[in-house]
């Protein structure tokens, strides 16, 4: 598993505190496997309460019609990015 | 006044006179195909309808399983020995089944004159849910059922006031979406269907933006409570329908505020279609469907009968009798409904044992949890040596939907059983408590607040509640944790009382430096806590 940055913590122990992932630890999450299906095994109501939580805490809106929606939620890594590049103040 | 359009796709309306007529094209190439029954997956509002139609028209029978898993449909498909399954050009590709999908060109074809534009499921309409026993289950309702069905739903919607622009996030094949978004506008020609099913709240708000004349929300908890806590702006809607999942007064009050209309929640099932509904910011009393009785016994069991429903329904869930209706008592203890998906908890169970390293095991239904969340469901295994977490998960992805898939697995040497054989839950959560402690969690006696606290008197005089600062305060204590160098997070899930007993469990991340905290008095989860610690003490 390669290093996370600061901001890959913070948003790995966003998922597992609000996902209520009870078997995983933040630091368990590789930055760069699948978050949805396969590897973490993530599913759409999970994308639904980190969509909320993401707007939350970064005022970052996400949206089903934003092209790159499949990358955005591909791995903590792309996720990380997304949220950085478009994080309000 | 003429028909309002039956759908809107990408900005634009799509006329009924185009959706019967493409569906008789459609019918035409389902002739030429293999016989037998037909199951639209379509995710796009107009493909399904048109697929339903056409089936219709075709003289097919029209299938739908009980979710979108792969798993479960081919255990539909395995029922029927084959069935023709349809899909809109976007959606993603179903491996190993016969498939077809809706073309585009039928919808660009001229509108032949005189095209019929009635539908009657003659050929009836069969719609799944999980089974208790693994096994998908079939419901075939008929011509007299859906008609019935979409005058009801004409009601709740007062279609005669004027075009309704309809919003629907949830999938049209299981029967609240079948009755909402299919029947409802094939029914009622003031309505109109958008196409895409919004999914994100900001999704949900711009669909609402999209949609012509009175707007009605189609919705779960789940999306309403998303819909709440994101602070999107809706513009205000004419009423939404919400169900699947139970819905609390307050949620369903501030739904109403955001959302500026009626939020009614209905009452129903796969077996019945929706029975009642109740404006849940009001009161909790269910109103029964005026085409519907029920009777309720003493113990709570309820039969419904309706012209609709043959020699009568027996429900699952018990009831109380209300004016005018009733109240519900206990939910069906076999069935796990998350984000409107609903499986039994006997399937799971079958589900979980079919695992080659599954030696005993059973799935219990999440602890309870705060409204509008999905919490999962929970398993306890007695597995070959060397299984992990892990390896049942990935099992059970394969045989039941990612939704209902544990996200706590406890490992156990035995499950306890009574004498003819029945799991005891209980003890099973205490076991899981313990195994809790094995696997590294740090588990503690917990605390108690005795009734003569100082902080209780204010709050509330004859009820009194532990203040949320007090229940942290002993939590910390009871997990032994001293020095805290920052709260990251701390959320009060459930109300906790003086005199009663609240455990308290501590995960240390030590990679991270954090800790989380979870109280929890018997079943209820209390508080949920994320700290980071002082260097020194991790």
């Amino acid at each position: 598993m390669s290093e996370k940055s600061p901001f890959q913590v913070e948003i790995a122990e966003l998922i597992v505190e609000a996902l209520h992932l009870e078997d995983m630890s933040a630091s368990e999450i590789d930055p760069d496997e699948p978050l949805f299906g396969e590897g973490l095994g993530l599913d759409s109501i999970d994308a639904l309460e980190l969509s909320l939580e993401i707007s939350q805490r970064y005022n970052y809106t996400i949206r089903s019609d934003d092209p790159e929606i499949h990358k955005i939620f591909g791995s903590l890594r792309t996720l990380t990015e997304a949220i950085e590049a478009n994080r309000g103040g | 006044m003429t028909a309002a359009p039956l759908i809107l796709r990408d900005g634009r309306p799509v006329a009924r006179q185009i959706v019967f007529s493409a569906a008789a094209a459609l019918a035409k190439r389902l002739s030429a195909s293999a016989p037998g029954p037909i199951m639209p997956l379509c995710g796009r509002r107009r493909d399904l309808l048109v697929s339903v139609i056409a089936g219709q028209l075709a003289g097919r029978e029209i299938i739908l399983p009980p979710d979108d898993a792969r798993s479960a449909i081919r255990a539909v498909l395995r029922q029927f020995g084959s069935a023709l399954v349809l899909l809109s050009e976007d959606d993603p590709a179903v491996t190993g089944v016969t498939a077809l999908r809706v073309p585009q060109t039928i919808f660009e074809a001229e509108v032949p004159v005189g095209t019929a534009m009635t539908w009657h499921a003659e050929r009836g309409v069969t719609l799944y849910t999980s089974g208790s026993t693994g096994v998908p289950v079939g419901h075939r309702h008929g011509p007299d059922f859906f008609e019935a069905g979409a005058s009801a739903w004409a009601r709740i919607l007062e279609v005669e006031k004027g075009p309704v622009g309809m919003v629907v996030t949830v999938p049209g094949q299981h029967m609240f979406g079948f009755e909402s978004s299919v029947l409802l506008p094939l029914g009622a020609d003031t309505v109109t269907v958008l196409d895409e099913r919004p999914f994100f709240a900001a999704d949900i708000v711009k669909a609402l933006h999209a949609v012509p004349g009175r707007r009605v929300l189609i919705l779960t908890p789940l999306h309403l409570r998303a819909l709440v806590e994101t602070g999107e702006r809706p513009p205000p809607i004419d009423r939404a329908v919400i169900a699947t999942a139970p819905l609390d007064r307050e949620l369903a009050a501030r739904g109403e505020d955001l959302l500026g209309g009626p939020i009614i929640e209905v009452y129903g099932s796969t077996e019945t279609g929706m029975l009642a509904t109740r404006r849940t910011a009001l009161g909790e009393d269910f109103s029964t469907r005026d085409d519907v009785s029920l009777t309720i016994d003493a113990d709570g069991r309820a039969t419904a009968f309706g012209k609709f429903l043959g020699d009568g329904l027996v429900l699952n869930d018990r009831l109380e009798p209300a004016e005018g209706g009733f109240r519900l008592i206990a939910r069906d203890k076999d069935l796990l409904k998350v984000a409107g998906k609903r499986a039994s908890l006997a399937g799971l169970t079958a589900a979980l044992n079919d695992l080659p390293m599954v030696k005993d095991g059973v799935v219990l239904p999440p602890a309870e949890t705060p409204e509008g969340t999905a919490a999962r469901p929970v398993a306890a295994v007695v597995a070959e040596p060397g299984t992990s977490a892990e390896d049942i998960r990935r099992g059970m992805r394969q045989r039941v939907p990612s939704v209902f898939v544990p996200r706590r697995v406890a490992f156990l040497d035995d499950l306890p059983r009574t004498a003819v054989g029945k799991v005891q839950v209980e003890t099973i959560r205490t076991l899981i408590a313990a195994d809790e402690t094995d696997s590294g969690l740090a588990q503690n006696p917990g605390f108690t607040i005795a009734a003569d606290h100082a902080s209780l008197p204010g709050h509330f005089p004859g009820d009194p509640i532990v203040p949320g600062a007090v229940i942290l305060d002993h939590a910390l204590a009871a997990a032994g944790i001293g020095s805290v160098d920052r709260l990251i997070s701390v959320r009060f899930l459930g109300i906790l009382k003086a005199g009663e007993a609240c455990s308290v469990t501590a995960r240390t991340d030590n990679a991270a430096g954090t800790v989380a905290l979870d109280c929890v008095a018997g079943e209820r989860r209390i508080l949920s806590a994320k700290l980071s610690l002082r260097r020194g003490d991790v």
